[in-house]
C-alpha cells in the first residue's frame, strides 16, 4: 500500500512537470499531435500505480519520452511549414462569401449538426450570417459575420473611443502583489493611501485590481 | 527554447539510462551464467553440490537484481531469486542441474526481453 501512496506521488509530480514542459498551449488547445500525447500520458502514469511488479522507470520513461518528443516536435513546426502541415493539417474554409462548401463539409466528416453546433459556440444562430468560417487544426470553428451582421464598433458609429489600460490584480486576500503594483508604476504607499480614501485597511481587502491609470476596483472580505 | 533544451536533455538522459541498463543486464547476466556453468563444472568433478560457490551466487544475484530493479517486471526477477533458492538447497544432481539451467535460461530470457530487436519492440 505504501508503494503505491509513495508512487502515485512521484508520478503526481512528474505529469505536473511533463504538462509544465508541454506549456501553456497545452492547456488552451489541443493539436492532434497534443491530443495523442495527452491521452497517452494519462494512460501510461496509471500503469505502475497500478501494478505495483510494473518498474517505476516504465511509467516514468514514457511520459518523459513523449512529452519532451512532443515539444521538440513542435519547436520543429515552428521552423518548417511543411512539417507543421503534416502534424497539425491546415484551416479548412467551408464557408467563403456567405456560401457553404457541401464537399468540404464532407471530407472533414462534419454533419450539418456539428457545423450549426460550432457556429452556435461562437454566438451564430443564423448561418445566412457567415461571411466566412474555418475549421482551425484543433477542429474549433472560427467564425467572419456579414458586415451588416455584426455589431456596430465606436469606429462604425463615429464615436471616440479610448482605450482604457487593462487592470492587474494587486492584491489578493489581503496580500499585496508588490510586482504588480511596481510594473503599475505604484509603490505600497499609494496603495495605503488609496485604501485610506476608501475608509479600509488591507486585511480588510479580498482583493483589489487597478490598471496604469489608477483606477481600481475592489472587492471586501465578506461582501456579498 | 529554454523548454525545448530541457527535452532534448531529458531524451539524450533516457536514451543514456535505457543503454546503462542494457549493458547493465547484459553484463550481470553473462557473469551470472559463466558463474553458474563453473558451478556445474565443479559438480560434475567433485560429484558434491558446490556450497559455498551456490551461496556466492546467490549473493551476486541480489547484487544484480537490485541493481536492474529499476527497469526489470519484479515478478520476473521473484522467479529467478526463487530458483537461486532451490538452487542453494539443491536435493540430488538432478534437481541441481535441472535448475541450473533454468536459471540460465531465466538470465538470457531477461537479456533477450531487454534488448531491441524486431521480436520485442514489435
Amino acid at each position: 500500500m505504501l508503494i503505491v501512496f509513495i508512487r502515485s506521488v512521484v508520478l503526481y509530480f512528474v505529469v505536473i512537470l511533463s504538462v509544465r514542459l508541454m506549456g501553456k498551449r497545452q492547456i488552451g488547445q489541443l493539436q492532434p499531435s497534443e491530443l495523442v500525447v495527452t491521452i497517452l500520458v494519462s494512460n501510461i502514469a496509471t500503469l505502475p500505480v497500478e501494478d505495483i511488479s510494473i518498474p517505476m522507470s516504465m511509467g516514468i520513461v514514457p511520459v518523459l519520452t513523449l512529452v519532451s518528443l512532443d515539444v521538440i516536435m513542435s519547436a520543429v513546426t515552428l521552423k518548417s511549414i511543411r512539417i507543421r502541415r503534416a502534424v497539425s493539417g491546415t484551416p479548412k474554409i467551408i464557408i467563403e462569401n456567405g456560401s457553404l462548401k457541401p464537399e468540404l463539409l464532407q471530407q472533414l466528416r462534419f454533419t450539418a449538426d456539428d457545423l450549426l453546433e460550432g457556429l452556435r459556440s461562437q454566438g451564430v444562430f443564423d448561418l445566412s450570417q457567415v461571411e466566412q468560417a474555418v475549421v482551425e487544426t484543433t477542429g474549433s470553428i472560427s467564425v467572419c459575420l456579414k458586415k451588416g451582421s455584426e455589431p456596430p464598433t465606436a469606429d462604425d458609429l463615429g464615436l471616440k473611443a479610448e482605450t482604457d489600460p487593462p487592470p492587474v490584480l494587486v492584491m489578493d486576500s489581503g496580500r499585496v502583489l508588490s510586482s504588480a503594483l511596481k510594473e503599475l508604476g505604484f509603490d505600497e504607499i499609494w496603495l495605503d493611501r488609496t485604501l485610506s480614501k476608501q475608509k479600509l485597511r488591507r486585511d480588510e481587502v479580498f482583493m483589489m485590481t487597478a490598471n496604469r491609470k489608477g483606477k481600481i476596483f475592489l472587492v471586501r472580505r465578506g461582501s456579498r | 527554447m529554454k523548454r525545448v533544451r530541457v527535452c532534448i536533455f531529458i531524451l539524450m538522459a533516457v536514451v543514456a539510462v535505457s543503454f546503462f541498463s542494457l549493458c547493465r543486464v547484459s553484463s550481470g547476466g553473462s557473469s551470472l551464467s559463466a558463474g553458474i556453468d563453473k558451478a556445474l563444472d565443479e559438480y560434475r568433478l567433485t560429484g558434491s553440490l558446490p556450497k559455498t560457490l551456490t551461496a556466492d551466487l546467490n549473493a551476486e544475484w541480489e547484487g544484480y537484481r537490485k541493481s536492474i530493479a529499476y527497469a526489470e517486471n519484479t515478478d520476473d526477477l521473484n522467479a529467478i531469486s526463487l530458483l537461486f533458492c532451490e538452487l542453494e538447497n539443491a536435493a540430488d544432481k538432478d534437481d541441481f542441474v535441472k535448475t541450473c539451467e533454468l536459471i540460465k535460461t531465466s538470465l538470457n530470457l531477461l537479456w533477450k526481453n531487454e534488448k531491441p530487436c524486431l521480436s520485442t519492440v514489435f
